[in-house]
């Protein structure tokens, strides 16, 4: 069934990827002042699928994401899904647009009245948090193109340490307040630009990124799904919206009967064993850790925004007009002895440059301000995680973990209890 | 779930070929990626835009835009690297969609392979450990992932700051002839008039305790010169808003700088004439004096590193200003005759104050500073000593190209616009020279040369359009393309500052104090007059609205009144 699903995938992305291919554009040669380049013309836009359709395959892929993981309880027709996700949203649709990316639009759109956003790319924003509010992270499961293409190359996962993933588990966390900030600030959309798996979708795109999507890829084939759960800042409030969920994907649709069979079923180490009998009796020093940490929280916050505040300047740059400004005031200063388009632009236009300046300055406050903020949420997201690990739940039974199980299916597999594995048993075809 | 039966024929048959599609398509896949490398490579190498042939080329035609045989040579360079540009290019392309086939049949089959051989999952002893020793390791990973955060985010300010502030300039007077070593102020509201005598529009003038010909370096609120005696050599910071000296350290690199250099003219070159170089993004300041003594400061005037180079054997004393160029701090310590093979160029870790590399010279003693020429093949060391202007490579010291072109005692330093460089001495021309040769350019790469009227201490100065230079009081201006002299005028004076320029104005300090400004254009035209008041020797420095100029014993800063 993968080997068909391989073949699907290679044989829609070639026919329609080559109709999206990304135009190379060429500046003319620079023949000296008196060269008249001729007059190029612009080609017709040949096709362009509405917004609509976008989001009304994104309703169908959701809502068949979730009725085939929690209803059919099937890990084929996930998979299936998954590689058809793939297909329209990663090569055909080139990744573009996609929830992830959202997040920036939303954001800047709420800090920036005047930033236009259109109906589709909220409704791409919200559509899968409201699916996983009710149905857990189906969306990730088999609708998003970025993990359906980790998916596929998973080859022979490995189990990292609980100490690594925790560690690694901050970045999305990071990577969001960071997105938020660029795009609030309209300084830039760096999960757009730094998406790793984007130039791929294309088969085209800077080498640096191209580097980046394969080695992203050749991890994946080791790790399950690396960028999901160790980048992803859409995947951050899936998991939370998850922790909320109505219903969500159970290993076992029936009384879990502890056979072990499942334990290490899961790639991305969401599933979490019992441990009743583990759980000591003195309590006392669970007690003095948490203590620790609800005392560390608020010092976490404060030192996360101060560091954050600190690096200000530094990601004001991000900004192009402050990246402008400072540019001019090196050109002024015959630091520099080219120009760059934008500074000649500016040159051209007349502005002066102390409004430049003004500007820059103005843009340079708020991101300091937004740093405070992105600081300040980076530095409870860890004091959170801290008190959570500090905290002990009773767990009976083999559960998926609500924040970070992807919905794959694969632990339906193990399951004796699931209906899917017993009728084989049943008709002794072992 | 499928598990394949050890025992059975049709699934290790499947296994192997899997595995053997799994093979194939890995080396086919390794195979394209190789050839989309070498491919890439070639590509990156033969784009027209950046092509360093194309870019010599271009700034030939800067030059000398009527050439119609360098613009054949430019177009014919276009079409030879534009073909291959998009031969590879469609390699590329083509590639990618192989590379996606191949990834993807690799995947496919790898993954199909390893499933053939899983077996059912066999529960092994009841899981250890306990949600306490999960917790810690969890915090602690939480903990050092917090520590490289941390860390991280304190070395974004240093990994984005901007690699040239390494250099001098930064849009401050921060070394002999400020940005570039031009002479040209990126400031243009100076004063056009003042008096030293009278006191018009001097925001305040300071004694200098010791003598020196080194010109002033301007920082943020601060104004560092040097002085010396034979005894003594002292760096002095001068606050810029109220003149008075914030600190002054004293300098002895060794034993060897007790030695006092002979020759060196105590009234007229100094023991302090290299003018100090900034590093203002690190806040060091560079100095260097006539015994051969070299020290890096902060800006609290804390010394350091400190070396001394030798006493350099100049029979006017050593005069050249060091010069920053990221990490390497150039010393052209030029001394005796050619025959003594003393000279050389030395680069020292401007961290650590170690030698990084040194290159003999083959001349004799000579007074002009290096200046670094951004050129668009990469940056390189200029420096003038008779007869030769050589160019070196400022990461290693090889000699790029030199021209036999000076003559006699040289003084001026050279300068680099539009794409030129323009050397002089008094007993010989000025040169207009491209710099993008190789080895013994002086019958190739001499765009034209000028031989009335040559400077004896100035340095020249162009706005890549224009070309002046003072000699004994006669100011030349001549046209930057051609060499043709458009003006002259007798000031009938004697004159040692090199000639600097704010905006359309263009100062000229004499020796006995008295400053003419002229403007900028193809005619000439005097714009005013001041009077500093005393005797000046050296090149005037500018910041926001001022100018400083130090005179025989004061140090001034002249301001427009009511600033």
């Amino acid at each position: 069934m993968r080997f068909l699903g391989a073949c699907i995938l290679v044989l829609l992305s070639t026919t329609v990827g080559a109709s999206g291919k990304e135009a190379f554009k060429y500046p003319p040669p620079d023949l000296g002042p008196d060269y008249v380049a001729p007059h190029t013309s612009m080609p017709e836009i040949t096709h362009e699928i509405p917004p609509i359709v976008d989001v009304a395959i994104l309703v169908i892929a959701l809502t068949l994401a979730s009725y085939v993981a929690l209803k059919k309880r099937s890990r084929t027709g996930t998979w299936l899904l998954c590689v058809a996700s793939l297909a329209y949203f990663g090569f055909y649709r080139q990744g573009c647009v996609c929830p992830i990316g959202a997040i920036q639009s939303v954001a800047e759109a709420i800090f920036n009245p005047a930033a236009a956003i259109s109906l589709a790319v909220i409704v791409f924003f919200i559509l899968p948090l409201m699916f996983t509010l009710f149905f857990g992270r189906t969306f990730c499961a088999a609708v998003c193109p970025l993990g359906a293409m980790q998916e596929v190359v998973l080859i022979r996962p490995l189990r990292l340490p609980k100490w690594l993933t925790c560690a690694l588990g901050l970045l999305p966390c990071v990577y969001l307040a960071l997105a938020v900030l660029f795009a609030a600030t309209g300084s830039a959309y760096v999960i757009c630009r730094y998406d790793p798996f984007i130039a791929l979708f294309r088969l085209n795109g800077p080498a640096g990124m191209l580097i980046l999507g394969a080695s992203f890829l050749v991890i994946s084939m080791f790790v399950g799904r690396p960028y999901c759960r160790f980048l992803c800042p859409y995947g951050l409030l899936l998991g939370w919206a998850s922790k909320l969920s109505w219903k969500r994907v159970t290993i076992t649709p029936d009384e879990c009967i502890k056979c072990r069979l499942c334990e290490n079923s899961c790639p991305y180490g969401a599933i979490t064993t019992p441990n009743a009998d583990t759980l000591p009796d003195d309590r006392k020093i669970g007690a003095i850790t948490l203590v620790c940490m609800l005392v560390v929280a608020p010092l976490a916050i404060a030192a996360s925004a101060w560091i954050m505040v600190r690096t200000a300047p530094s990601m004001a740059k991000m900004h192009p007009t402050v990246r402008l400004a400072e540019r001019i005031v090196r050109e002024d200063a015959r630091e520099v002895s080219d120009t760059t388009d934008a500074s000649q632009a500016f040159r051209e236009s007349g502005r002066p440059t102390k409004e430049l300046a003004a500007e820059a300055a103005e843009i340079r406050d708020n991101v300091t301000q937004g740093s405070g903020w992105a600081g300040a949420f980076i530095g409870l997201v860890i004091a959170l995680r801290l008190i959570s690990l500090a905290t002990r739940r009773t767990r009976e039974d083999y559960q998926a973990d609500r924040a970070s199980c992807v919905a794959c299916g694969r632990c339906y597999e193990f399951c004796p209890v699931n209906p899917r594995n017993r009728a084989p048993q049943d008709g002794g075809d072992g | 779930m499928a598990y394949a039966a050890p025992d059975n024929k049709w699934s290790a048959a499947w296994r192997q070929a899997t595995l053997g599609t799994a093979v194939v398509a890995g080396a086919f896949t390794l195979f394209v990626t190789i050839v989309m490398a070498r491919s890439w490579r070639i590509n990156a190498e033969s784009n027209p835009t950046n092509h360093p042939e194309l870019a010599a080329l271009r700034d030939k035609l800067a030059v000398d835009s009527t050439s119609g045989k360098i613009v054949d040579e430019i177009r014919e360079k276009d079409l030879l690297l534009r073909r291959e540009f998009f031969r590879t290019w469609r390699i590329l392309d083509t590639g990618a969609w192989l590379l996606l086939v191949g990834a993807g049949v690799f995947a496919g089959s790898a993954a199909l392979a390893i499933s053939a051989r899983k077996k059912p999952p066999m529960p092994a002893a009841p899981p250890g450990g306990d949600d306490l020793r999960a917790g810690l390791l969890g915090r602690m990973g939480i903990g050092a992932a917090a520590i490289a955060l941390t860390l991280a985010a304190l070395a974004i300010p240093i990994l984005t700051r901007e690699v040239s502030t390494r250099s001098q300039a930064k849009g401050l007077w921060s070394g002999f002839r400020g940005p570039g070593s031009s002479g040209i102020s990126p400031y243009t509201n100076v004063p056009l008039t003042f008096d030293g005598v009278e006191g018009v529009n001097i925001a305040w003038k300071v004694v200098v305790p010791l003598k020196g010909q080194s010109s002033p370096s301007v920082w943020d609120n601060r104004v560092f010169i040097t002085g010396a005696n034979k005894k003594t050599r002292e760096v002095y910071c001068f606050d810029a808003l109220s003149g008075r000296i914030t600190w002054r350290k004293s300098i002895t690199a060794g034993p060897g700088s007790t030695k006092v250099p002979k020759g060196v003219m105590e009234d007229d070159t100094t023991y302090a004439a290299p003018t100090p170089v900034i590093d203002t993004e690190n806040k060091r300041i560079y100095v260097m004096f006539a015994n051969g003594d070299v020290a890096c400061l902060d800006v609290f005037g804390k010394i350091v590193w400190q070396v001394h180079l030798g006493t350099p054997d100049n029979f006017y004393g050593h005069a050249a200003s060091p010069v920053l160029w990221k990490n390497s701090l150039f010393i052209q310590l030029d001394q005796g005759s050619a025959d003594d093979k003393l000279s050389a160029l030395i680069a020292l870790n401007a961290d650590t104050g170690k030698e990084l590399w040194r290159t003999p010279r083959p001349v004799g003693s000579s007074w002009p500073t290096p200046i670094i020429a951004p050129v668009a093949s990469g940056d390189q060391i200029i420096t003038c000593a008779n007869p030769f202007v050589i160019s070196y490579n400022p990461a290693d010291g090889k000699e790029l190209w030199r021209v036999d072109c000076l003559d006699g005692d040289g003084g001026p330093s050279p300068i680099y616009a539009a794409g030129m460089v323009f050397a002089t001495n008094v007993s010989s021309k000025i040169a207009a020279i491209r710099p993008d040769g190789k080895g013994d350019v002086t019958k190739t790469h001499v765009q034209w040369t000028f031989d009335e009227d040559l400077p004896d201490t100035c340095s020249p100065l162009s706005d890549g359009k224009l070309v002046w230079m003072m000699s004994e009081g006669e100011f030349s201006c001549l046209d930057a393309k051609t060499g043709k002299r458009l003006w002259h005028k007798d000031f009938e004076a004697s004159f040692y500052s090199s000639p600097a320029m704010a905006g359309d104005r263009i100062y000229l300090i004499s020796r006995k104090g008295k400053v003419y400004v002229v403007g900028t254009g193809r005619e000439l035209k005097e714009l005013s007059r001041a009077v500093l008041g005393e005797g000046c020797d050296t090149s005037p420095a500018f910041a926001e609205g001022r100018m400083y100029i130090r005179g025989k014993t004061h140090l001034y800063c002249i301001e427009e009144q009511g600033q």
